[in-house]
């Protein structure tokens, strides 16, 4: 690869620097897209902890009702 | 005739039953909001997939603002003559057979290349494969 210094017309560098904009204001949107997904992943993982919990909380509560009756 | 058995603590029996279905349908409603977490999850993911293929016409379109300097690409700009001197630099010192069983197996592997079924259309997956090598490939050479 050589080390030539590399030159670009004046209305392509216009182009360039606009692309280049809209390619960070893009970046920022996946980010933040990005970011939301993470968010929800977390409340997701929370309401299927609660989930787990919350089961456990029945069985018990069953299995005292079982022994109660049963005993 | 009916006979009965007697529950004993009867109230406690009523309220751990009680909270029980208190839990059950504490679970429906986290049941609720999952699926809404879901769709909205859903939702984001569209987006996302939208805003990444704008991400790639805009890097596109910036690879073709910005000067590609890969001697592959630098010798199509050059000339034909100097095209073909590059590529009998490769041949000097070779012998005149050498060169002619050279040509025949130019020649085969021609055939063979036209023998050959077109590949097939490249799935989503196998073209950016493909797209990740070429990239990979361009920065090795960086």
């Amino acid at each position: 690869m050589s080390q030539a210094p590399v030159f670009v017309k004046i209305e392509e560098f216009k182009e360039l620097t606009r692309v280049l904009k809209t390619i960070d204001s893009k970046l920022k949107d996946v980010e933040k897209s990005v970011a939301e997904i993470k968010s929800l992943r977390e409340k997701e993982a929370e309401q299927i902890n609660e989930w787990d919990s919350g089961i456990d909380d029945i069985k018990s509560k069953l299995v005292e009702i079982n022994n109660e009756l049963f005993q | 005739m009916s006979y009965f058995i007697k529950v004993e603590d009867s109230s406690g029996i009523r309220k751990r039953v009680l909270e029980s279905t208190k839990e059950t349908i504490m679970m429906l409603k986290r049941y609720q909001l999952l699926l809404e977490l879901k769709s909205r999850k859903k939702e984001v993911v569209i987006t996302l997939k939208k805003d990444i293929k704008e991400l790639n016409l805009l890097i596109l379109e910036l690879q073709k603002i910005v000067p590609i300097e890969s001697l592959k690409e630098l010798q199509a700009y050059l000339p034909k003559h100097k095209k073909e001197r590059v590529a009998s630099k490769g041949k000097k010192g070779k012998t005149k057979a050498k060169a002619v069983i050279e040509d025949r197996e130019l020649e085969k592997i021609k055939e063979v290349k036209a023998n050959k079924p077109k590949p097939k259309q490249l799935s989503e997956m196998e073209k950016l494969e493909k797209a990740l090598g070429d990239i990979d490939a361009k920065l090795s050479q960086l």
